[in-house]
């Protein structure tokens, strides 16, 4: 009986001493920084000099006196609330397509899933000339044709727009996932509804749908937090302009903490962006046992 | 040999990693004296041989200097080059990348800061004791007097703060606006190029001359926008001009002047500007042309624009077809005549921190030598401060309207009427707020009045903070 305590306890301390390396590098890397950046935001610190403690001194500002700070918000919540559904959406649809039995259908797949594995700064190099008002092939072929140029970035209704289409462009890692969960469908279900007289539209909506609804939360999630956090996009497409359209909640935190040389302030905000993920992703947790169904449920 | 058994190499590890743990969790703090301290005497601790520079004893290595030039460009590597066959004791580990605010904050807080530096938030480093006070090094140097030296005194104030220098100003620091008019696109649009507009109310007649736009009301053709490429310039050693020529200093004393009805004046005028034309096709010109340094105005597609000392020689590089001439900025109709221009730019700046401060000196006095001015000149057409350089110029191999126009920016800081220049220790965020405010005007989001008001309000907020020490 004792040997058997102390083989396990010799099999738990190998574990953890493979486990080591990244148990020590969470430690340093994740949890400190975020107990750091905890203690920060009580802080006005400007990385060079020492932190000074201020209480609740940051969030009453954020809250009481920031105006950016809402309209920062506003942005990243509108990106969440159109960019989301609209990616998700596109990714789905395209899974969908690609799906089917085509001609090319490999070459298709590679074909959307490349976005994905472009480097985010040469895909916004190519945006930006798609976008160009006076060289892009939108607005080149509408000059051309004696119609006037589309402002695409330019413009703060646009902007916003056009931002979240790239985005969709870029959909290509759910394109997969849901191209995975389409194909790990069981053929036999649909075989069962065929019989029973369902068409494809019935088929597509009772089984397509509910048996890929694991995957949608996996996307739906990852997307979102994504998209709270967004920061290369509209930082190399447009850098937050025009007139702030989109200026979203990352880039504000960006600049207080390396701009403005407010550290403890940009930590403050960064607390604030992680309650309301969480927050967020609680909820849509939660609401899941409702629309997430599992195999063997 | 005793044998290493797992349970001693399980207790050896969590010793380790508490250790490093422990470590970690140890105050961020960093042990920058604060703007005004003194700064460690030269050499202190480790009292120099041999002059800085001079050739290194026989057997002993070089002392290696960390510089971050500023500009990964080759004429760096050049000067860099030069400067180390002249101190043949010295060699020069040069990390060529635009020193980022971010890699500088953290490279002062691990305390891995380089001995040099250029091209950085002067006035926010300074106040926060980044920089090392320079004035006693400078004593010893007579052709580098801060008065009445061989550099025009108002570019060393450029990086003072409370009567100490922290930098030498070098690479392309001169007077700092010009008005750059494309003489041959003015001429297509049949105005007299021998009289200058040199009042907003001319510069905007001459815009409506010049702008021209195809049938579906897309811009072919801008006359002027006043805030391309200076928006954001009160960042970097750049002033903010905007007051300076309505004729007063927004910033005095540790106290914001904003709020005040010539910032009203000047904010109508760049709204003028931009409803003339619409605000969103004005943009839409500016990042179709983004890839080009001065944008659509190198590309002739805009007929005026403020701009750089670098302008003259690179527009010319890059559009020799036209006739790019730069003078005094446009003052308001009630200062016609004054003329008035600003001093920015860039300074080698020895860090606090600096582990060889007496060579990283030598290295910042190399930057404004006459060599170096040549190389950035002849390889760049940059106009170094030197004065004495300046009158050895060689210009002729440019023709006579870009000759005139690089000479401009070299003498306008000694004959201009008014020579202006920011100390703003929270420029990064005055700068964001501009931007925001002037951007909230173009839109039609904010009026001039509110304008003012809220960066006078905002900023004055922002300084005490900025200014704390801790």
């Amino acid at each position: 009986m004792i040997d058997v305590a102390r083989r396990e306890r010799q099999r738990t301390m190998q574990g953890l001493a493979f486990a080591s390396p990244w148990v020590i590098g969470f430690l340093i890397f994740t949890v400190y920084p975020l107990l750091a950046s905890a203690y920060y935001s009580l802080t006005r610190y400007d990385v060079i000099r020492a932190p000074k403690f201020v209480g609740l001194e940051n969030y009453v500002e954020i809250f009481t006196a920031d105006p950016l700070f809402r309209l920062t918000l506003a942005n990243t919540v509108y990106f969440v609330v159109i960019g989301v559904p609209a990616a998700f959406v596109t990714a789905w649809l395209i899974a969908n397509l690609l799906n089917q039995e085509m001609w090319g259908r490999s070459v298709w797949r590679t074909v959307f899933f490349l976005p994905a594995i472009t480097p985010i700064v040469a895909s916004v190099m190519v945006w930006l000339w798609i976008y160009n008002t006076q060289f892009g092939i939108i607005n080149g072929a509408l000059i051309a044709r004696g119609l006037p140029a589309i402002p695409f970035l330019s413009s703060p209704k646009l902007a916003k727009p056009s931002i979240i289409l790239v985005q969709c462009w870029a959909s290509g890692n759910s394109v997969v996932i849901f191209l995975a969960s389409l194909q790990d469908v069981p053929r036999q279900l649909y075989e069962a509804a065929t019989i029973d007289g369902a068409n494809a539209w019935a088929r597509f909506w009772k089984i397509t749908i509910p048996m890929c609804t694991p995957q949608m939360l996996f996307v739906l999630l990852t997307d979102l937090i994504g998209t709270f956090q967004s920061f290369t996009l509209p930082w190399l497409l447009t850098e937050g302009g025009p007139n702030n359209a989109t200026e979203l909640y990352s880039l504000y935190l960006f600049r207080n903490a390396f701009v403005f040389f407010k550290m403890g302030y940009a930590s403050a905000l960064a607390w604030i962006l992680f309650l309301i993920i969480g927050l967020v992703s609680f909820a849509i947790f939660r609401s899941s046992a409702r629309w997430v169904f599992y195999r063997g449920e | 040999m005793d044998k290493l058994t797992r349970r001693a190499f399980l207790r050896a590890s969590g010793f380790a990693g508490a250790a490093v743990l422990l470590a970690a969790c140890g105050p961020a703090t960093t042990t920058t004296p604060a703007a005004g301290e003194a700064a460690p005497a030269a050499g202190e601790g480790t009292a120099p041989t041999t002059a800085p520079g001079a050739a290194a004893p026989a057997g002993q290595e070089p002392v290696t200097v960390e510089w971050w030039p500023g500009w990964p460009n080759p004429f760096m590597t050049t000067v860099g080059e030069l400067f180390m066959a002249a101190n043949p004791g010295i060699k020069l580990n040069m990390v060529l990348n635009y020193p980022e605010k971010e890699a500088v904050l953290a490279a002062v807080a691990s305390d891995t800061t380089p001995d040099l530096i250029e091209d950085v938030p002067y006035m926010e480093l300074i106040v926060r004791g980044v920089f090392m006070p320079i004035d006693e090094r400078l004593a010893n140097v007579p052709d580098l007097a801060v008065k009445g030296g061989d550099i025009p005194d108002s570019l060393w104030e450029v990086f003072a703060w409370e009567g100490q220098h922290y930098g030498i100003p070098s690479v392309d620091t001169a007077g700092r606006e010009g008005f750059g008019i494309n003489l041959t696109v003015a001429e297509e649009a049949g105005l007299d190029v021998n009289n200058l507009p040199v009042t907003w109310s001319e510069a905007f007649e001459w815009h409506k001359k010049i702008t021209q736009y195809d049938a579906a009301g897309n811009v072919l053709m801008l006359g002027f926008d006043p805030m391309a490429e200076r928006t954001d310039a009160c960042t970097d050693g750049d002033p903010w001009m905007w007051p300076h020529l309505w004729g007063f200093a927004y910033i005095k004393d540790g106290v914001y002047d904003i709020d005040r009805p010539e910032t009203v004046e000047f904010l109508t005028v760049i709204k003028q500007f931009a409803d003339d034309v619409g605000i969103e096709k004005i943009d839409g010109l500016n990042t179709a042309f983004a890839a080009m340094n001065r944008g659509p105005f190198d590309a002739g597609k805009v007929g005026m624009r403020i701009t750089y000392p670098s302008a003259p020689a690179e527009t010319y590089r890059v559009n020799p077809d036209h006739k790019y001439v730069y003078t005094y900025c446009p003052v308001p109709d009630n200062r016609r005549g004054i003329k008035v221009q600003t001093a920015g730019g860039h300074a080698g700046c020895i860090m606090a921190q600096a582990a060889h401060p007496d060579e990283a000196f030598e290295l910042a006095k190399f930057l404004v030598s006459p060599e170096a001015c040549e190389v950035f000149f002849k390889e760049v057409g940059w106009v170094g401060p030197r004065l004495s350089w300046q009158q050895t110029l060689d210009l002729s191999t440019y023709p006579d309207h870009v000759a005139q126009s690089i000479r401009y920016f070299s003498e306008s800081l000694t004959k201009a009427d008014e020579v202006w220049w920011n100390n703003d220790p929270i420029e990064g965020i005055t700068a964001d707020e501009w931007n925001r405010v002037f951007e909230g005007v173009r839109h039609g989001e904010l009026t001039p009045e509110q304008g003012a008001k809220e960066m006078q309000e905002k900023l004055t907020k922002e300084l005490a903070p900025a200014l704390e020490e801790r």
